[in-house]
């Protein structure tokens, strides 16, 4: 037995061992650059430091309900519909739970009769980068999801999940050349039984984090003192960008599932060109997606000190 | 650096004329520079703790007396110059500055006869 990796181990093992390293090295560094808390004087504004316990508690207790919710959710539905809706749910818990933490300690940090002369706006406290980054995402995952329910063809069973390939055969026999044209079906596919759930559970989550935004931005301010307004609009920040990355994480692992299931389908049967370089390209996206997953996951779960605009 | 705003609970004066009167001297002042966009009407309340109506009386009364504007669509701003002052609102304005003024001057024991040829004399 030979003690060195042969090329196909490497591709087929190595590979995929080291960039999942890779991945996960890259994770850890983001996650102790992020760990930095917002620091002020908590005797000095009680309010807020009871705001930001309360607020942080909320978010780890949505995570964990998420967690729990996905697996749920993705268990329901045949043949793996679930799957596609579970990002969904589970990020719709992990922003209900910012939004009902904030609502809890709404007006602790303020004090009746004391305000600014300041116009608070929901794009003041977004991460501009991070949006950028999750709308692309979201153009790309309507794109594909819209594709894919285009060309998605119907199953044994009617359902809008198989994929059917078009191979054609060049055969020589008796009478000469001739073409023979091979048609298959394969399953499952992201077509419109998976995608009509998704789309609904995309949007679900997009208007709940727009109320969430909403809400984040409309929390009463206690007055104008400087260093006040300083750690008040870190602390809302911070929920603007646990949301947006939340509603990010959403879009992304549910682009790398759609993707992944899109690649293997389209090239289980890689009998033209087309069909090799669009498997390629679906898996390439869900990699991207799932490594994007990964990063989202980590500002999810490390909160950081709302001092960027973008992560 | 923001404008601070604070209502009194002792003061008699209702809460919509004591936001009133402060904005309006913090617009004046300069503190708050022409163009400024001024709170919501829900996100000042809501600061406040008082009801939305409050702040929408403290509103109309400053744009009666032209220091503030009202788009729809685009919320309250300061007006972008006195110009736009009404004829009546500059008229109260000047009597209320001038009332100070000869308020002072009698404290200071000048006559009326002399306090107006101090201002003929300013006025040149």
């Amino acid at each position: 037995m030979s003690s060195v990796l042969s090329p196909l181990t490497f591709v087929f093992f190595g590979l995929p061992l080291t960039v999942v390293t890779v991945l996960l090295i890259a994770a850890a560094v983001l996650a102790v650059r992020r760990s930095r808390a917002i620091t002020f004087d908590e005797e000095r504004y009680p309010g807020l430091a009871a705001l930001r316990r309360a607020t942080l508690r909320a978010r780890y207790v949505g995570i964990a309900g998420s967690v729990i919710v996905f697996f749920v959710v993705a268990t329901l539905g045949r043949f793996g519909q679930g799957l596609f809706i579970a990002p969904a749910a589970a990020g719709a818990v992990v922003i209900s739970a910012i939004l009902v933490g904030q609502r809890l300690t709404y007006t602790r940090a303020r004090t009746e009769g004391i305000a600014g002369v300041e116009r608070r706006e929901v794009g003041d406290y977004l991460p501009a980068r991070l949006v950028t980054i999750v709308a692309a995402l979201l153009l790309l995952l309507v794109v594909v999801a819209a594709w894919t329910t285009l060309v998605a063809t119907s199953d044994e069973s009617g359902l809008a999940r198989a994929f059917t390939h078009s191979c054609t055969a060049q055969l020589w026999n008796q009478t000469g050349h001739h073409e023979e044209v091979h048609v298959s079906t394969s399953t499952p596919f992201p077509g419109g039984y998976y995608t009509a759930g998704t789309a609904i559970g995309i949007l679900a989550v997009l208007a709940l984090a727009w109320v969430g935004l909403v809400a984040t931005t409309r929390r009463p301010r206690n007055g104008a003192d400087l260093e006040l307004v300083r750690v008040d609009d870190a602390l809302r920040r911070q929920t603007a960008e646990g949301i947006v990355t939340a509603f990010g994480l959403v879009v992304a692992t549910t682009l790398a599932g759609l993707c992944y299931a899109a690649a293997v389908t389209v090239g289980a049967e890689a009998c033209t060109t087309a069909y090799g370089l669009g498997s390629w390209a679906l898996a390439a996206v869900a990699f991207v997606s799932l490594a994007l997953s990964l990063r989202f996951a980590v500002i999810v779960l490390v909160p950081g000190d709302g001092s960027e605009r973008a992560s | 650096m923001t404008v601070a705003l604070r209502l009194e609970p002792a003061d008699p004066t209702p809460p919509y004329e004591q936001l009133r009167r402060q904005l309006a001297e913090a617009i004046e002042s300069g503190q708050v520079a022409p163009g400024t966009r001024l709170p919501t009407v829900r996100q000042l309340a809501a600061d406040l703790g008082v009801a939305a109506g409050t702040v929408m009386r403290a509103y109309a009364e400053l744009e009666g007396g032209g220091l503030v504007v009202t788009r729809r669509g685009g919320g309250t701003s300061v007006s972008a110059s006195p110009d736009t002052l009404s004829v009546a609102e500059r008229q109260r304005r000047l009597a209320e500055l001038v009332a100070s003024l000869v308020a002072q001057a009698r404290r200071l024991g000048a006559a009326d006869d002399e306090i107006r040829r101090t201002v003929d004399r300013l006025l040149g």
